[in-house]
């Protein structure tokens, strides 16, 4: 007989069961996870391109303090990716969602569990890619302070469930258009130019980066990138911006998760 | 269960299933114990240790039961259990599921277009037809209601006229020595026992015609709008 058991034991041991499973299955894609991790290079790309300019010092960022931040964004572009729309969008046309949801547990936890195992199956990745650089160039690289990286964790794991809330929101799409991936494609420009992944928002000209701020982009990489950076930010602004953005997308991606669900009807689903 | 899969492609089915016994609350002793008694009425073994892509279909489906199952649910919807497997494999599939009935009372609700399952398996058959239910009973019942005759061979001594038998039934087929008649249920004793009277008969077989026979017949009458 099944026995009642806690909310909380059952959560923890879903999700053991869960991470501990999709991390065997990841282990199986290692190779194209390698490929994903050396793919997301773009700060670094960008880093060589800001070097001989001199925009950057002009608003304020000396040579180093440059190349930290685009290292930094890169290590937050690598752990707060976020493919989701991409495999939902298969499973809603293919049916493979429907035995998902005769199970007593919310799909889009298996997805959040998935990105995890996958996040956790770069960390080799990148740490080799991090070594190269400074093998390269020693000053590329810098030893945060305590504070710095407990905060800069904090902010790059909130950046990613942002991300991941934002992409669940478009994902719910897939309930009524057969290409809702396409959307991410276009959310892809945004992200790129407002985040600050190919430039630091303070390089932007004030009115754009107003703009930039009003959005849920530049949370999503340039706060947690400054913070890493050791660069003055805003901690609690920031840390504000997320949440309030998180308390915005959430509820969305419930309603559209439960209107979504009901139009449901995948060939053979 | 329907016939989209559950199980995780590059891993052992087992790994699905632990994930599934934690969903379900499944404490580790008791999914084991779950595990082996339908592994065992399933006849997987090593499979389950084996990633699901190098399964064939059969054991794949057998491991997607076995995981779908491990909750013991007490009702099941199967929509096409036995598609695309071989007949041996389809046989052991009904086997498990009349098995599993049996042993766990689960109510069975299965759909399917092979009518190897719905004779081997179904007790109350329900046939829809065009979204109108056009039957609702046992299968025997349905099959009187869709033929009401049976198919009758004779193997003769010697060869008769077609026409000596017509006032018995509707003549099928007639081969010298051999003839093939439908006769109304409802009078077969006394017609076969007027024949094995009347004539040397050597062989006799009484026969429901074919449940696809009668659902083929059936659909084309529906699609020329005389349906019974």
């Amino acid at each position: 007989m099944t026995r009642k058991r806690p909310r909380l034991v059952r959560a923890v041991r879903i999700a053991k069961a869960l991470l501990s499973t999709q991390y065997a299955y990841m282990l199986e894609y290692r190779a194209e996870i390698a490929l994903w991790a050396i793919s997301g290079v773009l700060p670094l790309i960008m880093l060589g391109v800001w070097q001989g300019s001199g925009a950057a010092t002009r608003a304020g960022l000396n040579p180093q303090q440059l190349s930290h931040y685009f290292v930094a964004a890169f290590v937050v572009r690598q752990f707060s990716v976020v493919w989701l729309i991409h495999v939902f969008e298969e499973d809603t046309l293919t049916g493979k969602l429907s035995p998902y949801l005769l199970q007593p547990l919310q799909p889009l936890w298996r997805y959040f569990c998935a990105h995890l195992a996958e996040q956790a199956t770069r960390i080799p990745f990148v740490g080799f890619l991090l070594i190269g650089l400074a093998t390269i160039n020693p000053d590329l690289l810098w030893r945060p302070s305590a504070g710095e990286l407990l905060w800069g964790i904090a902010a790059l794991w909130s950046a990613f469930i942002l991300r991941f809330l934002l992409q669940t929101l478009a994902a719910m799409l897939c309930f009524w258009s057969e290409r809702a991936a396409a959307l991410d494609r276009l959310l892809l420009i945004p992200y790129l130019f407002l985040s600050g992944l190919v430039a630091p928002l303070d390089t932007f000209p004030a009115s754009i980066k107003r703009i930039a701020l009003a959005t849920p982009f530049p949370a999503m990489v340039d706060f947690p990138a400054r913070l890493l950076s050791g660069l003055p930010v805003d901690l609690g602004g920031g840390l504000l911006s997320l949440l309030i953005w998180c308390l915005i997308l959430a509820p969305l991606c419930w309603w559209g998760w439960h209107q979504g669900v009901r139009r449901y009807g995948a060939m053979g689903a | 269960m329907g016939n989209k899969q559950q199980l995780i492609w590059d891993l052992p089915p087992l790994d699905s299933i632990r994930v599934n016994a934690a969903v379900y609350g499944i404490d580790a002793i008791e999914a084991k114990r779950r595990v082996s008694e339908l592994a065992d009425m399933l006849e997987l073994g090593e499979e389950l240790h084996r990633p699901v892509r190098k399964l064939s279909l059969g054991q794949r489906m057998k491991a997607e039961l076995l995981a779908s199952l491990l909750h013991q649910p007490r009702v099941l919807f199967l929509d096409e259990p036995t598609l695309g497997l071989d007949v041996s494999a389809q046989a052991r599939v009904r086997d498990f599921l009349a098995e599993y009935n049996r042993r766990f009372g689960a109510t069975v609700l299965l759909t399917s277009h092979y009518m190897g399952d719905i004779t081997a398996l179904c007790e109350r058959v329900l046939l829809i037809h065009q979204g109108q239910l056009f039957h609702d009973g046992d299968l025997e019942a349905l099959t009187s209601k869709l033929a009401p005759f049976r198919q009758v061979r004779l193997e003769l001594q010697r060869a008769y006229p077609m026409a000596a038998f017509e006032a018995y039934g509707t003549v099928e087929s007639h081969q010298e020595h051999q003839v093939m008649l439908l006769i109304n249920r409802n009078c077969l004793t006394e017609t076969v026992a007027a024949l094995l009277s009347n004539f040397p008969v050597v062989d006799l077989e009484v026969n429901d015609p074919p449940i696809e026979e009668l659902m083929r017949s059936l659909f084309s009458a529906a699609a020329t709008s005389a349906l019974p």
